[in-house]
């Protein structure tokens, strides 16, 4: 009875290690992508290395920006939704169309995302590194320019970076690494820009225009609070968003305050 | 007269004076946003900028006035795009600014921009741009001027059959002259290019032939032979017809019934503007392929839609209509209650509210509709001179205000004193019967708006009506039972004092003035032009809970001098 009583005790005790192990596992697959690059890329070129070790940061930085109004960080923003969003065209006044903040908006997007995933980047080229070390390669990587570009249909992070990759005879050389992700954000930011341009010029924008004119896009327009409108722009076959705040031509209740005039 | 051109001049410098000292234009205000004018300068970052290195500005001034903030256009020389922006607020994004509109800046005119069979009203460099993204020839016209000519410039190169010889066989791919010539160019094959033909033509003898494919392109259904080559827009009558798989067709499918060919089971002759677009079938029948004409209206829609008829019994793709979120039945613009405008697309409907914030809740912005067109639109509410109008004809013109005309009448039928002067109004009817004076026919008196409030009769008013707010505004609420603009309602109050007599000495009260103002037809009318003032009079509010007043508590004593009470009746 006894001995049953500890083969129990001991699968128990081996089922919970088990359990441990695995969760254990699995939390640093998911926290540490680098980490699953270097166990999982073993055979990977050094372009697909690179590839799937910064993607999943790329891609968050893409999504937070989309749903922030550009910024990574909003400085002037509404809460909607739980979430910071920045103003992009601004009045703090009554009556007043707003005050374009943000004219560069593709380079300001651009910047934000670079600055979001740049430690990331050097981290991914310090795994490649370490990882083809400890494949006996003599690797001499030299940093380089890293552009993040928005194109049609897509974002683009060029990392101008330099590796050279010698094991005896055979040298490898990589002059620069492209990372890819599919996304609608250049699209959708350049309606942004068209919505800025009405908004700050007649204090609104009507958004069954841009519906009518492209025929997969969703365009809204929500009330925030203090009189703020928060546009969403959704491209209906990727799902792609990108939304934005404004505060324009906003209207007092009641007669108007001769004080809001000032 | 000179005295009074001075008193002007000093009262227009005091004034200057007073808008200079409560306005400043920061630079950047502690909340982040840029360039914006405040009446309080605390509000100003006073930090350094660390790009200039020196303290962000604050001036007492607008900002249109001073140099940093003063709009002007922003040029985005990567992307041509132009934008009327503050100078700081361009030049630290590195943009190019002018202080020139842009209409006087080269770099900003418009022109037609045709990149393959596209076209876009856009800048040259904005022109340049795209072609290099799409890899196209840049063909920019500046001698189109508006967008509507660009939009129709557009001009698809002729298509055709893109023949070519690969190991042997003959092959086919649907193109342009100008990429099956490319194709030629990289490639060691022969290629024929044969303009308006169709890859699965039996002359052409390639290996593509017809079939009962269809894919979505563009809009539009689209028949692919089994090369996976588009065909013509697929047409189930003309499936087996030879002539249809050799020669690119305009379509001949559409019905006049059914424009947009919505739902089809027979034409791919899809129509955006008419509320389709290719999509898969999902449940839907069709006679060939997995693809059909979608209809883009919103028939599940289940929620309040204005056009609703037997003929249109839910939104059609592109309809806008209004709403409000009252939740008392009939009940317009109650307090708290929101203008809301409804939009139909691609199937969803979508919600803007009129206003946002205290803006939208307060009726400042409401939605307007018109039932020919189907077309909804948020306005201002432009409410604030109703009541100075005087005819139904000035009351009404809905191109300079939003207001109506109410029409509230006291009934003097009842009254014996109504058309007695003076003092003998209050003689008892017996004496007034000694003298001949009239017991009877007095007129009725409308209600107006005079300089003093709501009016009883014309002679003081002006007005044989009272023009009140279409849709009643809403007043800002202080966080007490007090509404800021309150006053509004004041103007609409009106008091009626109801004079009785006693018919005897044992005898009753008797009323012989201000009769009907003892009827709810009286209070109601009253309360109506009251409650279209504002947040005014007897209302429930938009979730339905009543208000404070009631027309019965509305109604108030008045004590008699000299004469003895009864339930306030003298």
């Amino acid at each position: 009875m006894s001995k049953e009583g500890n083969k129990r005790g001991q699968v128990t005790i081996f089922i919970i290690l088990a359990i441990i192990i695995v969760a254990g596992a699995l939390l640093i697959f998911s926290f540490y992508p680098q980490i699953k690059t270097t166990l999982s890329g073993e055979e990977q070129n050094p372009a697909s290395y690179i590839q799937s070790c910064i993607e999943d940061d790329f891609k968050d930085a893409v999504n937070t920006v989309s749903i922030q109004g550009g910024s990574i960080t909003p400085e002037n923003f509404v809460l909607y939704d739980d979430t910071n969003i920045e103003f992009l065209c601004y009045t703090g006044e009554y009556y007043r169309p707003c005050v374009v903040q943000q004219p560069m908006l593709k380079q300001h997007i651009e910047s934000e995302i670079k600055n979001e995933i740049n430690d990331e980047i050097n981290a991914c080229f310090s795994s490649l590194r370490q990882s083809y070390e400890r494949k006996g390669y003599t690797v001499t990587l030299k940093d380089g320019e890293k552009i993040i570009g928005l194109f049609p249909e897509k974002v683009v992070a060029t990392l101008n970076y330099s590796l050279t990759l010698t094991k005896g005879e055979d040298i490898q050389k990589y002059d620069s690494f492209v990372v890819l992700l599919n996304n609608n954000l250049y699209e959708l930011s350049s309606i942004a820009n068209s919505i800025l341009g009405y908004e700050s010029l007649y204090g609104d924008a009507e958004t069954t225009i841009y519906m009518t004119y492209y025929h997969n896009l969703k365009a809204e327009k929500k009330p925030g609070s203090n009189g703020a409108k928060i546009y969403i722009l959704t491209d209906r076959d990727t799902g792609n968003k990108f939304q934005f705040a404004v505060r324009s031509q906003v209207w007092p209740a009641g007669y108007a305050n001769p004080e809001a005039l000032a | 007269m000179m005295r009074k051109i001075n008193l002007f001049f000093i009262l227009g410098i005091l004034l200057i004076g007073v808008v200079s000292a409560a306005t400043t234009c920061c630079e950047k205000t502690t909340t982040g946003a840029w360039c914006q004018n405040v009446n309080d300068a605390s509000l100003c970052e006073d930090s350094i900028n660390p790009i200039t290195g020196q303290k962000y500005r604050a001036v007492s001034s607008f900002c249109e006035a001073t140099s940093y903030c003063k709009l002007g256009t922003c040029i985005n020389q990567q992307d041509g795009i132009c934008l009327s922006v503050p100078q700081i607020v361009c030049q630290k994004e590195s943009g190019y600014w002018s202080s020139s509109s842009q209409d006087k800046l080269p770099q900003c005119s418009l022109g037609c921009c045709l990149v393959g069979d596209q076209a876009a009203f856009v800048t040259q460099v904005r022109c340049n741009k795209l072609a290099s993204q799409y890899g196209l020839d840049v063909d920019f016209r500046s001698d189109i001027t508006d967008e509507i000519t660009c939009l129709t410039s557009a001009n698809p190169e002729a298509e055709g059959a893109c023949v070519y010889s690969d190991n042997g066989i003959t092959k086919c791919e649907r193109a342009t002259r100008k990429e099956c010539q490319e194709k030629e160019s990289t490639s060691q094959s022969d290629y024929s290019f044969h303009e308006g033909f169709l890859c699965s033509a039996p002359e052409l003898e390639t290996i593509c032939a017809e079939s009962k494919n269809t894919i979505c392109e563009g809009d539009d259904v689209y028949f692919v032979d089994t090369c996976g080559n588009l065909g013509n827009i697929y047409d189930s009558n003309r499936i087996e017809e030879e002539n249809y798989w050799t020669f690119i067709q305009e379509p001949t499918c559409t019905p006049s019934t059914n424009l947009g060919n919505k739902n089809s089971a027979t034409c791919g002759d899809c129509d955006y503007y008419q509320g389709s677009m290719c999509s898969d079938k999902g449940i839907k029948i069709v006679n060939s392929g997995n693809y059909i004409c979608k209809s883009l209206d919103c028939e599940g829609y289940t929620g309040t839609y204005s056009y609703k008829s037997s003929s249109n019994p839910y939104p059609r793709h592109g309809d806008t209509w209004c709403a409000m979120d009252n939740r008392t039945n009939g009940k317009a613009n109650s307090p708290g209650s929101s203008s809301f405008r409804l939009i139909c697309y691609n199937g969803d409907v979508t919600v803007e509210e009129c206003g946002s914030g205290e803006s939208g809740a307060t009726r400042q912005m409401i939605c307007s509709q018109n039932a020919s067109t189907r077309a909804g639109n948020c306005k201002v509410n432009i409410w604030e001179d109703c009541t100075s109008q005087k005819t139904q004809g000035e009351c009404e013109d809905t191109s300079l205000r939003d207001c109506t005309w109410m029409s509230v009448k006291k009934d003097n039928s009842q009254d014996t004193t109504c058309s007695t002067p003076g003092q003998l109004n209050l003689a008892p009817s017996w004496i007034r019967g000694i003298f001949s004076m009239p017991t009877s026919g007095c007129s009725s008196n409308t209600y107006g708006f005079s300089e003093q409030g709501l009016t009883e009769n014309k002679s003081a008013s002006g007005a044989d009506g009272a023009c009140v707010p279409k849709y009643s505004p809403g007043f800002e609420r202080d966080g007490s039972d007090t509404t800021i603009g309150g006053e509004t309602c004041a103007l609409a109050g009106s008091s009626c004092l109801v004079t009785y007599e006693k018919t005897g000495v044992f005898g009753g009260w008797k009323c012989i003035n201000n009769c009907a103002c003892k009827t709810s037809a009286w209070a109601e009318g009253l309360n109506g032009i009251c409650t279209q003032m504002g947040d005014c009079g007897v209302k429930t509010n938009y979730i339905g809970e009543s208000g404070i007043n009631t027309i019965t508590n509305s109604i108030q004593e008045q004590k008699c001098s000299g004469g003895s009470k009864r339930d306030g009746e003298c």
